[in-house]
């Protein structure tokens, strides 16, 4: 048995602190994956399992945005987010609504007749933010005058104010099927592309420190507007690069926080990502150290270890890792050469458990696998 | 010596005996009456039985293990995990009646019991003196192609039922009955034998009903688990003014020789760490972390334990520090392997820091969770649910595993936050308990908390005397 628990709870702007317990998903899941990548942390968790038709309507109509956590069988937190999209299937008829394409604040940016730049003032749908968050959409229409302008802006806030609702009929012979429900979760990483800001300071400060400063729930910190995240500065490290603190218009918080920590700390590259009770980590890439193993494994075992042979559990397993299979190690491998034959830097995890298997795959960096390049949800 | 076991359905409170008497004593029903309540009565009678020669037995829920390895790389294959589906079983009966109108109704009769809608039809097995029971879930019961051809009145059909892997019990097994744990010190052990049990999963863990009634109403959290070895390591070390930041610390006295030797010899077993600290200042300031060490050499570093930011009470707190299988150490050669756990103090900001490391709680352990939820009162209980018996009969697993919050006379008031495995009962094993407050980890090592443990034995057929 593999008693994982998806807990959800109500959706509450409360900073770090979940809001209440409204689901415990032990025992009924039919499948569950999540990923967590080198850059954003907890990235997406599915989970598939069969309800009755009121329940699967419950979660489609009032369940997006619910936090997440997934509980390991040592009650250890394993993966940490909210429900971003839903899909259920009646049948041959398919629901789904999602939070991705959906924006209640929105402003448009045209040029005048005069060929100035400008922007309208932004419009919110304030129902809307304060049951999902704000989410911030930016259209540019080129040149026109301010009351077109105006206009553009509240149709696409009356357009895209709501959760994306898409539905999918098919009507055909064969099996009808059954009433199967999939929750898709995202990272809290993703909420940082929903926001976006400027600053005009032009100092130079350390790029760790204005990422703690970008977190925080006042001043520049995102949390005056999405009180979603952590405020701890305590997992950030200094990484010694300063960076100016101007942000341009219209860019958004991951934006230029993937920005100050693609830099790196002078030597190496960085790490990042948002993680347990939604904490942010930025520390030094374990490629630097690449003979500093964290994980290996047998070809003639299936299961994953760490560098001292104890078994590492599929679900326990993290990016930002040295990997290597012990079999294929050669005599002389490079000391400072992440990837070599034996051995790889893990960029991405994807634990996957279901009926028939249970496994996690360690992807490398520069990963072309397509559902890397898909699972940023909610931008 | 009778051979023949007693099988029967139980739905909406009736019983409807399927072991009536074989060929040529079975009794025809004649169209009144409910002749199928009492066993030498009934005009049911199993394809397999006594005057047949091969007496039905259910079959026990074969076990799906998932591997890993194997060929090419190395033979065989090592068990990852097992668990056990639900049964599909067919089961030949004959129905005896006077008219074909009242053989029709017996078999409908059959099929609407077995596939109730209000709560499922149960399965009920006397091989021996005691009975076995089952969950059906559903069933079909197709006619043989003879039918309406049988001689003498009697017809034929086959079962199709989907029922639970393991029966249940009628009525549960109380292990602890109103027993005072206490929370880490005192008069009161916080680690209590469950005794003896009953069942065939011994091995392999059966549900337990749990109830937890902490002294304090503060206590809104309860880590339990069952355990073969629950050590206490007094330390009793404070550091003072700690203004080192990680990976800096200070380390505290460690707590060493921890015998973990039955790790060896029981590949179920995991390593818990759990440690108490006290009179602490500015705690949220303050960062515990360390490693579990296994040659208790100075600087080693084996075994990681999570950094963790204490809450904001000041008095005492207990950290829970993460479970670990320490692989490493089960191996031929470390016939009596010990280890250490060694904590560090620091500051998260350079803020000073002072905490007493009081003692670290070390557990041998099968299954370990926490439970979650606010009390309003002493008296509000805090319950961990394993089985359950909305089928009206028997005690079986549930379906997801339940915590909750009630009342002292169990009025629902919310539901509790589970982590973890819920306890189950092993064979040896003892019940593990602590309380503490979930905002700032307050524990107060001489509370009590009342527990109720009953178990819900689960079989893989018939039970005979067990």
């Amino acid at each position: 048995m593999i008693p994982i628990n998806v807990a959800v709870f109500a959706f509450a702007a409360t900073g770090a602190t979940p809001g209440t317990l409204i689901a415990n998903l032990a025992g009924r899941l039919d499948t569950y994956e999540h990923t967590i990548s080198a850059v954003g942390g907890f990235e997406s968790l599915t989970c598939t399992l069969v309800v009755s038709f009121e329940e699967a309507i419950d979660w489609l109509n009032n369940r997006l945005m619910c936090g997440c956590i997934a509980y390991g069988p040592d009650a250890q937190i394993i993966w940490e987010g909210y429900l971003a999209s839903v899909e259920a299937q009646f049948g041959q008829e398919q629901r789904s609504a999602s939070l991705e394409g959906m924006s209640n604040r929105v402003r448009v940016r045209y040029t005048t007749v005069l060929g100035t730049q400008a922007v309208t003032a932004t419009a919110s749908d304030t129902a809307r933010q304060a049951r999902y968050g704000v989410k911030d959409l930016v259209l540019s229409v080129g040149e026109t005058v301010s009351a077109v302008a105006i206009n553009t802006r509240d149709r696409a806030l009356a357009q895209y104010k709501n959760p994306v609702m898409t539905p999918t009929t098919q009507i055909a012979t064969g099996d009808l099927g059954d009433a199967r429900l999939t929750l898709t979760f995202a990272g809290w990483y993703t909420t940082l592309g929903w926001v976006i800001t400027a600053r005009t300071s032009t100092s130079n400060t350390d790029t760790g420190t204005q990422v703690g400063d970008l977190i925080q729930a006042s001043g520049v910190g995102i949390g005056a507007t999405n009180n979603f995240l952590a405020t701890s500065r305590l997992s950030i490290i200094t990484t010694g690069v300063a960076d100016t603190e101007l942000i341009a218009a219209d860019t958004t918080y991951q934006q230029k926080i993937e920005s100050l920590l693609g830099k790196g700390n002078g030597t190496d590259r960085l790490a990042w990502g948002i993680y347990e009770d939604r904490a942010m980590h930025v520390e030094v890439w374990a490629g630097a150290t690449p003979t500093d193993i964290h994980y290996q494994r047998y070809l003639g075992d299936g299961r994953l270890y760490d560098a001292s042979d104890n078994v590492v559990q599929p679900w326990d397993a993290r990016p930002n890792r040295m990997y290597q299979v012990v079999d294929l190690l050669d005599a002389g491998p490079a000391s400072d050469t992440p990837d070599a034959a034996a051995r790889f830097f893990v960029e991405r995890v994807v634990c996957s458990v279901s009926n028939d298997s249970i496994g996690v795959a360690l992807e490398p960096a520069n990963t072309n696998a397509l559902d890397a390049l898909l699972a940023r949800l909610g931008g | 010596m009778g051979t023949k076991n007693t099988v029967y359905l139980i739905a909406g409170g009736t019983n409807y005996y399927l072991s009536g008497q074989a060929t040529p004593s079975q009794v025809k029903y004649a169209g009144s009456g409910t002749p199928w309540t009492v066993e030498s009565t009934s005009p049911y009678e199993l394809a397999n039985n006594d005057v047949t020669g091969s007496v039905w037995v259910p079959e026990p829920a074969p076990r799906q293990t998932l591997y890993s390895g194997g060929p090419p790389f190395r033979n065989g294959r090592t068990p990852i995990s097992t668990a056990y589906d639900h049964i599909v079983e067919p089961v030949g009966i004959q129905m005896k009646a006077t008219t074909k109108d009242n053989a029709i109704f017996l078999l409908r009769q059959l099929d609407q019991i077995l596939n109730l809608s209000s709560a499922p039809c149960i399965l009920a097995v006397q091989g021996g003196t005691n009975t076995t029971y089952y969950e059906i879930s559903g069933a079909d019961v197709p006619v043989l192609p003879t039918y309406l051809s049988e001689p003498d009145g009697v017809f034929r059909a086959t079962i199709n039922w989907t029922r639970s892997p393991h029966g249940g019990v009628s009525s549960l097994t109380t292990l602890l009955s109103s027993s005072t744990f206490g929370n880490g010190s005192g008069a009161n052990a916080n680690t209590k034998s469950l005794g003896a049990i009953t069942g065939d999963l011994i091995y392999e863990g059966m549900p337990l009903n749990i109830r937890f009634t902490p002294s304090s109403v503060a206590y809104d959290r309860v880590y339990a688990a069952t355990v073969s070895e629950r050590v206490k390591t007094s330390v009793s070390d404070t550091i003072a003014g700690d203004t080192s930041i990680y990976p800096v610390g200070v380390q505290f006295l460690a707590a060493s020789g921890i015998d973990v030797s039955t790790l060896r010899t029981d590949t179920r077993l995991r390593f818990r760490v759990l440690a108490r600290l006290k009179t602490l200042t500015n705690p949220t300031k303050a960062r515990v972390w360390g490693y579990v060490n296994y040659a208790n050499i100075l600087g080693q570093t084996d075994v990681p334990l999570p950094i963790v930011t204490l809450g904001a009470n000041t008095a005492a707190q207990l950290i829970d520090l993460g479970g670990y299988p320490l692989d490493t150490l089960r191996n031929v050669i470390m016939t009596a392997p010990a280890v250490a756990v060694v904590l560090y103090l620091s500051s998260t900001d350079g803020t000073s820091v002072t905490a007493t490391l009081d003692y670290v709680e070390t557990l041998l352990y099968y299954d370990f969770a926490s439970a979650t939820g606010a009390r309003s009162t002493s008296t509000d209980r805090i319950y961990m649910l394993g089985a359950q018996n909305l089928n009206g009969a028997a005690y079986l697993p549930t379906q997801t595993p339940q915590s909750f919050v009630t009342s002292s006379a169990d009025v629902w008031r919310k539901m509790a936050l589970i982590r973890g495995t819920l306890p189950r009962a092993y064979s040896g094993a003892s019940l593990y308990v602590a309380a503490v407050r979930s905002s700032d980890n307050n524990h107060t090592d001489t509370d009590t908390i009342t527990v109720n443990a009953q178990l819900a034995p689960l079989y893989r057929t018939i039970r005979g005397g067990g």
